[in-house]
């Protein structure tokens, strides 16, 4: 490797932290951890990995972090693009040679067309989905700065998983618990990359002169159903779960209902007042109770016994709260209800990379992790 | 020489003001009045001023050691370990007695000249092995005495979760401040109450998984001497996820664990009748050497009767030999953790190359 030090930003995360794993052990490459929480860097302190504390929305910290280092690679994540502003600025001045962007395929929205398969072709938008919008607007810093002269390459990864990933231990905990939730049966497409090719994959864009100045997925060669996905990980939980189907439609309209509006507060009130738990909660503060009785007393005067049945009628529609299944979170949501699989030609092309692993050789090397924290195994329940 | 009376609040000094002295110490501190606290002392006066806020303390803060010497009766060091044993003596020196954090030297050689000074300073030092003040530690112990378990087959212990202590430095991994990983730092927990409970550990043998750095996960394997037979035992520490967090001794009339997370219990299997039974044991009537039931509070309460009663404390310095021994001869005799999931990767590369 031609640099003298590379930057990692976010290193003590899932991708970061097994980039840093594999430039100490297998490429053996000098490079440096900005570090902002060290509570999260247990796992790269026992690589020897010199570890610097920083803020990237300060710029002295940048500055310090940046000393010796001529290149980076910008993983960490941040709801705003101040943060690729002070870097890339930082980095022009430090004179780094080349700059490494993990963007991600979210960049293309919730739901991208088919002119996105392609980097050649792909839109970016915004969507009103924070995730991706983050990304994105992180994104065009990194590329206008690319554009007035940064040597840089953008790599968009897809749906990273392996081990200490949370998509995986999400399903596992779930499958623990019993029952885990498919979206729309699964048929949603998992754009499933394992993280050691992601790692070969910044490897590569630090080395290609190819790359400068392009954005590229980084997929597997395959894609995978999100049923696929889950059961996998699902399966590997013994006894096995049982399996729940929810409608990406319903769970859509869940969410909406959720949203603050004139409607939704509306219907989440009339939810409260007419629920039986909350009367029953409310008769438990003794002013309340009295107040209760007393209202009770006075309609059962004034009203004829068939009004006061219809009354009670309503107040009974509420009902007590029933278990229903949970709805999957908006995150999830947008992950799963998806339908595009992106190509990794253009990566091969540019970084002379190819993904080593399938989905079946990623997942049970991941399983060798999940019993080794025996999230598998009799301890699970 | 200190001699504190009974009626007089006992003038307490804290050195290092950080997360431990933070979350643990003064929290405890709070609900016993055998203490005033009249010095915060760190090397970054923010820090000190931070507690004293946080608590609202009257006590005065400084940077210097030295600004103690006459104004508090004992001290609690919550510094890193490396400090440990220059500022228990710069303590002892001026009189003061100690209750020093875990592990009390960066090795047995200085924990054993610590010992020396201090029984020469006639100075109370304790080690901040609080596990030993659980209550369920005493009920354990109890059985064990009992012989309540019968025969003892094996033992385990175990201390680990996903490390989320509050830190704003990486001096916790940092070779220059401590001399390992989770198992010198979570490990020596578990291990202590293992020594504490049936002595040595002997045919050590140890894997972690670093890789030049310090371990976020270790497994210590030995044997323990019970009754003149080995008893193997493993004394496992992470800080990458959760493991059983306590100590588990499997005889040959059942099985007893006391969890770290439930100090109030010892869970008990037998059988009985041919059925399993799970029993849950309470030290309810039962005389306990210390009336809080957090640990913490626990260890302060004996830290202060054995200030003024000038008794040794439940944690005396002396029994920190035996597991700073044990985990300077695991690290000796590392081997390392088998990680295929990190190694996988790396073969991956080689088989390429040889190709």
């Amino acid at each position: 490797m031609r640099y003298q030090k590379i930057l990692i930003t976010g290193a003590s995360g899932f991708i970061g932290s097994r980039l840093c794993e594999k430039l100490a052990l297998q490429y053996k490459v000098p490079h440096r951890a900005l570090v902002r929480n060290f509570g999260r860097a247990a796992r790269i302190a026992r690589l020897g990995t010199e570890m610097v504390a920083g803020d990237l929305s300060d710029q002295a910290s940048l500055k310090g972090a940046l000393s010796g280092c001529d290149a980076v690679v910008h993983l960490a994540f941040s709801s705003t693009p101040k943060v690729e502003e002070a870097l890339v600025s930082a980095c022009r001045h430090a004179a780094i040679r080349r700059f490494v962007h993990i963007s991600s395929a979210a960049v293309h929205g919730p739901n991208p067309g088919p002119e996105c398969a392609r980097e050649e072709t792909a839109t970016i938008r915004h969507y009103g989905e924070s995730y991706s919008d983050a990304k994105a607007r992180a994104e065009k810093v990194v590329q206008q700065a690319i554009d007035e002269g940064l040597p840089g390459v953008i790599l968009r990864p897809t749906i990273v998983y392996g081990p200490y990933s949370s998509f995986v231990t999400d399903v596992v905990k779930a499958a623990g618990s019993g029952t885990i939730s498919l979206i729309d049966d699964g048929k949603g497409i998992c754009n499933a990359v394992f993280v050691d090719d992601v790692c070969d994959a910044i490897y590569a864009a630090l080395d290609s002169d190819a790359a400068l100045g392009k954005a590229l997925f980084v997929n597997a060669d395959r894609a995978v159903s999100w049923k696929e996905f889950n059961l996998t990980f699902a399966n590997m939980v013994q006894p096995q779960p049982s399996i729940e189907n929810i409608s990406a439609q319903e769970a859509r309209m869940y969410w909406a209902s959720t949203k603050p509006s004139f409607r939704s507060n509306v219907v989440a009130l009339k939810r409260l007042v007419t629920s039986a738990d909350f009367h029953d909660r409310l008769g438990t503060v003794p002013a309340f109770r009295s107040g209760i009785t007393w209202t009770k007393a006075i309609l059962k005067r004034i009203l004829t016994a068939d009004q006061v049945k219809a009354a009670q009628r309503i107040v009974n529609s509420g009902s007590r709260e029933v278990a229903r299944p949970e709805w999957p979170d908006p995150g999830r949501l947008v992950r799963e209800d998806f339908h595009r699989e992106f190509s990794n030609e253009l990566a091969k092309q540019s970084l002379g990379w190819r993904p080593k692993y399938d989905f079946p050789a990623g997942a049970a090397l991941t399983r060798t992790w999940l019993e080794f924290t025996r999230m598998l195994g009799p301890t699970v329940r | 020489m200190t001699v504190v009376a009974s009626e007089q609040p006992i003038r307490l000094g804290i050195i290092g003001c950080g997360a431990v002295a933070q979350v643990c110490h003064l929290k405890a501190l709070e609900g016993l009045p055998q203490y005033e606290v009249r010095y915060l002392c760190d090397r970054n006066l923010l820090t000190a001023e931070e507690a004293r806020r946080l608590y609202g303390l009257r006590a005065k803060v400084t940077t210097r050691v030295g600004d103690l010497a006459g104004q508090v009766d004992a001290a609690i060091v919550c510094v890193w370990p490396r400090d440990h044993v220059a500022i228990t003596l710069e303590l002892m020196q001026m009189g003061i007695d100690v209750l020093c954090e875990k592990p009390i030297a960066m090795s047995r050689a200085d924990a054993a000249t610590l010992i020396e000074k201090a029984r020469q300073a006639d100075r109370i030092v304790a080690v901040g092995q609080w596990y030993r003040c659980q209550t369920n530690s005493w009920i354990l112990r109890r059985l064990l005495s009992l012989d309540f378990l019968g025969e003892i087959y094996s033992v385990e212990a175990e201390f680990g979760d996903a490390l989320t202590w509050p830190m704003s430095s990486g001096a916790y991994f940092d070779r220059k401040f401590t001399a390992g990983g989770v198992t010198f730092d979570g490990g020596i927990h578990v291990l202590d109450l293992v020594v504490w409970l049936f002595g040595d550990l002997h045919q050590v043998t140890y894997e972690d998984d670093s890789y030049g750095g310090v371990e976020s996960n270790g497994i210590i394997r030995g044997n323990l001497e019970v009754k003149g037979r080995q008893v193997p035992c493993h004394v496992a520490a992470s800080w990458t996820h959760r493991l059983r967090n306590g100590i588990r001794v499997r005889g040959s009339k059942g099985q007893a664990e006391a969890p770290l997370r439930q100090p109030d219990i010892v869970i008990l299997q037998q059988e009985v009748g041919g059925e399993r039974l799970k029993m849950k044991i309470t030290a309810d009537g039962v005389a306990m050497p210390f009336r809080s039931r957090d640990p913490f509070a626990a260890q302060l309460e004996d830290f202060a009767e054995a200030v003024r009663l000038r008794r040794p404390p439940i944690t005396p310095i002396a029994s920190t030999l035996i597991p700073l021994g044990i985990i300077e001869t695991a690290y000796s005799v590392r081997q390392p953790l088998p990680q295929p999931w990190v190694e996988a990767g790396l073969e991956m590369q080689c088989a390429t190359k040889k190709s």
